[in-house]
């Protein structure tokens, strides 16, 4: 009786415990502003270059608005604020003219992109209530906006719902799956919704007297596929540069990889932020369709020339395949160092030489008269 | 692009032989383990109720190729650390799944796919020093956790869908076993090269194996050891 006691007694503490940890992971879940923004400030001069709800480290890198290349030199944790350093003028992807929309729904066939959610419940205060509604946040009507726009233009749009709940540090492992599951469909491009946790002022615009949430793109600093994400990044703020200046606000390379790893062309998007109506957001994702669909997906021009899309580009691959060759081949040679004495490298190499080259080297020797 | 994807997909493949084969799997076994875990992600999840699924590739597999290695472990002590290895490991992934930052760009030192790699790895290196274990241990790592948060939504009511090894052959749970084996492979191996090496120093090395070394024989009259 007491055994069984003691029994009841730890389960009644083991579920108070995980009870307890999903509680302190909810109030860690008010979507990147529980610990509130970080200001970032140009060195030297002092002029602030952006804010951002992510944590940011050095090393860290940012294409600003006007397309000049920051990187992150300072970081103080305590006041949340950063510092940078400039890097260069980006040179951006020549955008000569505007393609016609009217050629673009008319295009060709067989597009299609996929849409998920990482942090399902982020959610906008004035219209949604809270930052953060469980099981079907603000952001997932932004995603049917953005697929509303995409439809427009003959573009297939898979939207996943899958709530990767609670928010913690977990929901990109639960995310990946579902990042995985819509590869499988064979998607041009996915993309992961999000919203940001700064001031409105960051984000608010307007387009052709329609109220607008501005767009950042993020991108993952350490994967294969950056080079072939930061060129479809670059497409999309150049033909934005052009049509809507400054409505693709910029572009953040941060820390971690958004499940970016897993193929080239997928994306993370930030609609906006917490503190303006979700219908701003809303009217930003369906012009950012737009937008998205001529960068993927290119289309005719006025004069009626033929305009490449990045879904056609292979630029960017060939650093990629160089960047994780070069880890593998630096692992395995660091490995054959650790695993393998003197003795052993030098039979390895002489044994590989003899029966790879043996043959070869014996017809050289016969041609040569020696024995 | 095609070929970055290969690239990707072969180096990935590439390790996981290796791993399969520090296990001790034969080289048939460990392709017959990959192609499995390779199908296994392409098939639709198996749905356990509305909000709990399993991939084939991404978890049955890796747990039967767990569960094979526990029963085929040399001794009960070895099976008893395997065990506690996988439940610290599981606790561990759990417990810091809610007190690490809640997004990769909030981490501060490595991607968590690897760090619950790190974790499981470490913690069966330092209770059993065994590749065994260590991979036993990374997997059960990310299916415990998964499970505990699984009931925790249920008794919580959170909407959180929970697919073990969902990711398939990209799954935190299949990246946890195999970078697992290779932190213990790697610790080890370092250990042994700082130690000057282990008694096969005095040995050569003919033909893909360790022999007698003759010369040295010779010298202590057919005797290795150098007393």
């Amino acid at each position: 009786m007491r055994n069984k006691c003691k029994g009841f007694i730890s389960v009644f503490v083991i579920a108070l415990l995980l009870i307890g940890m999903e509680a302190y992971a909810d109030t860690q879940g008010f979507e990147h502003s529980n610990k509130g923004y970080f200001e970032v400030f140009e060195k030297g001069t002092g002029n602030e270059v952006f804010a951002t709800s992510w944590e940011v480290d050095v090393g860290d890198r940012y294409h600003s608005a006007d397309n000049k290349m920051y990187e992150i030199v300072e970081v103080d944790q305590e006041n949340r604020k950063a510092f940078a350093e400039f890097i260069e003028d980006i040179k951006m992807p020549e955008i000569d003219e505007i393609f016609v929309t009217e050629t673009l729904q008319t295009a060709k066939k067989d597009r299609k992109v996929s849409l998920y959610f990482s942090h399902n419940a982020e959610s906008y205060v004035p219209t949604d209530g809270t930052d953060s509604k469980s099981g079907n946040g603000g952001i997932i009507k932004v995603g049917e906006a953005f697929k509303k726009g995409f439809n427009k233009y003959g573009v297939e749009t898979v939207i996943n719902k899958t709530s990767h709940e609670p928010h913690d540090a977990n929901s990109y492992v639960r995310s990946r799956r579902t990042a995985t599951r819509l590869l499988q469909d064979g998607p041009d491009a996915i993309f992961d919704i999000h919203r940001d946790a700064i001031p409105k002022e960051h984000y608010i615009d307007t387009i052709n007297d329609t109220p607008v949430a501005k767009v950042r793109i993020v991108l993952g600093r350490r994967n294969q596929n950056l080079k072939v994400n930061e060129e479809l990044a670059q497409k999309i703020k150049a033909i934005s540069d052009k049509t809507h200046p400054g409505f693709v606000k910029d572009i953040f390379y941060a820390r971690g990889n958004y499940n970016q790893d897993l193929a080239p062309r997928v994306l993370l998007f930030e609609f906006g932020t917490h503190e303006h109506t979700r219908d701003r957001a809303e009217n930003g994702a369906e012009i950012f369709a737009e937008i998205v669909t001529k960068a993927l997906y290119g289309g005719q021009t006025a004069k009626g020339e033929q305009v490449q899309g990045e879904q056609d580009s292979s630029e960017g691959s060939g650093s990629g395949i160089i960047w994780i060759v070069a880890i593998a081949g630096l692992g395995g040679l660091g490995y054959l160092f650790l695993s393998t004495g003197g003795k052993e490298i030098k039979s390895k190499v002489k044994g590989f030489a003899k029966k790879e080259f043996g043959s070869f080297l014996a017809r050289r020797n016969k041609k040569d008269g020696r024995r | 692009m095609v070929i970055l994807v290969f690239v990707s997909v072969l180096i990935l493949l590439g390790v996981a032989h290796r791993v399969l084969d520090r296990l001790r799997l034969t080289d048939g076994g460990a392709l017959a383990v990959i192609a499995a875990i390779l199908v296994g992600t392409f098939i639709p999840d198996i749905g356990i109720t509305e909000n709990v699924a399993v991939n084939i590739g991404g978890a049955l597999i890796p747990i039967a190729l767990a569960v094979y290695l526990f029963i085929k472990a040399g001794t009960a002590k070895e099976r008893t650390r395997a065990v506690v290895a996988a439940v610290a490991a599981g606790a561990a992934v759990y417990g810091l799944s809610k007190f690490l930052p809640a997004g990769p760009e909030e981490n501060q030192f490595m991607n968590y796919n690897y760090l619950y790699a790190l974790i499981g790895g470490g913690i069966a290196y330092l209770l059993g020093r065994s590749r065994r274990s260590a991979f036993i241990a990374g997997i059960m790592a990310i299916i415990l956790s998964d499970l505990v948060q699984a009931v925790v939504n249920w008794y919580t009511g959170i909407p959180g869908r929970t697919v073990f090894g969902g990711a398939g052959a990209f799954d935190a749970t299949i990246i946890a076993g195999v970078f697992a084996v290779v932190l213990a492979e790697v610790v080890g191996e370092t250990r042994e090269k700082m130690q000057g090496g282990t008694d096969r120093k005095d040995m050569a090395f003919e033909d893909g194996e360790f022999v007698e070394n003759k010369d040295k024989m010779q010298r202590n009259g057919g005797d290795t050891d150098e007393k």
